[in-house]
């Protein structure tokens, strides 16, 4: 696949995993447009891989979870705006997720990471391990940590936990 | 409490704004391959790009501001808390084997002990302000000269990893914990920059940049056909005691 196409195929997705994982839009473009950047100079190794855009992903992650990113959060531009129309949910249930946002954008990095490789990328925790490169008990430790501060009760859960 | 559902709930919200967020402009491949950009130049590059920044209005110090004064944080054992301080220091350790010639400086290392530190579940909040020192210029070797920078933080909380997948870099831990990471990246305009960096075992971090180019970040004349300090001339210099 040529890089143009999968851009042009996967950058959207990208955009909206790194919207989920940073809770902050303008991080997310910037860590898509820097990572697709970096994805471009190393195409050539990249798009033989078996699924090149999980690599993207993890870089994506790497990168969110890298000394500069740490730099760049503290320049926002604009953090993500609850949203204000457009809803079909009530004010209640609207409250209510908005709030979780803010609390999984409270969240310690590797927490958020970890949380959402799980739920919104749906790894597995061997998977979520490699990726943020620690132990699988680490993984389970810093979700169950990080489902404490978000105020996930998953025994009232609608859905099946993931692995 | 909360369910899964709701959890779901602000993903497809943070989806929902993702999509609606416009996209940029293609990439260009201009950027480093190795994960830790030097902090001259994450600023350089925010700096440029004025578009993406707000203010910093938070009341802290912000990345890039000049020391405030010299007098100040000269608690932090065993690191240079100033930049004039990190240039003297510099200078000692390269033992008049090489020359500098800075020509940016920026930032300043406080002494962390004496902040108050937020707690998010038990654990510290991290702390999204840069508390190092940057130096960037110039640096002369045997004849050969070319770009550099240096960064100097009180400490590597957050770094996870200091390479990335790339096959450039390889990263070692010492007996005493210290870990290193050496690599180097070939720059779009056809030079080449190593970088080294160090989490020393106290928890200070390095991260040097050398390049034959007038900046370690590219997009620069080149100005020898190598850098001017190789991989392991930089890591006795981060290594070295007198820092």
């Amino acid at each position: 696949m040529e890089f143009a196409e999968y851009v042009t195929r996967q950058r959207p997705a990208l955009m909206r995993f790194a919207t989920v994982l940073t809770c902050q839009t303008w991080l997310a473009e910037d860590l898509v447009t820097d990572v697709l950047g970096r994805a471009f100079e190393r195409w050539d190794r990249i798009s033989v891989m078996a699924q090149p855009n999980a690599y993207v992903r993890r870089m994506v992650v790497n990168d969110y979870l890298s000394w500069r990113r740490r730099l760049a959060r503290s320049s926002p531009r604009a953090d993500v705006e609850p949203a204000t129309e457009g809803l079909s949910d009530g004010a209640d249930e609207r409250a209510e997720r908005d709030a979780m946002i803010r609390r999984l954008g409270g969240l310690p990095r590797k927490q958020r990471a970890a949380v959402v490789l799980r739920y919104y990328a749906g790894l597995p925790d061997e998977e979520i391990a490699a990726e943020l490169g620690c132990k699988v008990t680490t993984v389970r430790s810093q979700i169950s940590r990080a489902l404490a501060a978000l105020r996930i009760d998953l025994t009232t859960s609608a859905y099946q936990e993931i692995s | 409490m909360s369910d899964l559902r709701t959890l779901s709930d602000a993903f497809a919200e943070l989806e929902r704004q993702a999509d609606a967020h416009p996209l940029p402009a293609l990439p260009q491949p201009a950027r480093p391959r190795f994960r830790l950009v030097p902090v001259a130049a994450a600023v350089g590059v925010l700096a440029a790009g004025a578009v993406w920044l707000v203010p910093n209005d938070n009341g802290g110090p912000r990345v890039g501001d000049p020391p405030t004064s010299s007098e100040s944080a000269t608690t932090v054992p065993g690191v240079p808390t100033t930049t004039d301080e990190a240039i003297r220091r510099l200078r000692t350790v390269l033992d008049g084997t090489a020359t500098v010639d800075v020509t940016k400086a920026t930032g300043e290392i406080v002494d962390e002990s004496t902040t108050t530190e937020a707690y998010v579940d038990g654990e510290p909040a991290e702390t999204e302000l840069w508390n190092g020192l940057s130096l960037e210029g110039t640096l002369t070797a045997g004849g050969v000269t070319g770009g550099f920078d240096l960064q100097i933080s009180a400490s590597a909380r957050g770094v996870v990893t200091m390479c990335d997948d790339s096959d450039d870099c390889v990263e070692t831990t010492d007996p005493d914990g210290s870990r290193l990471a050496v690599g180097q990246w070939p720059t779009a305009s056809g030079g080449v920059t190593y970088v080294v960096s160090l989490i020393r075992s106290d928890g200070v971090y390095f991260n040097m940049h050398v390049s034959n180019q007038r900046t370690p970040r590219g997009g620069s004349e080149v100005l020898s056909a190598e850098p001017p300090l190789t991989t392991e001339d930089m890591a006795a210099i981060l290594t070295d005691p007198r820092w």
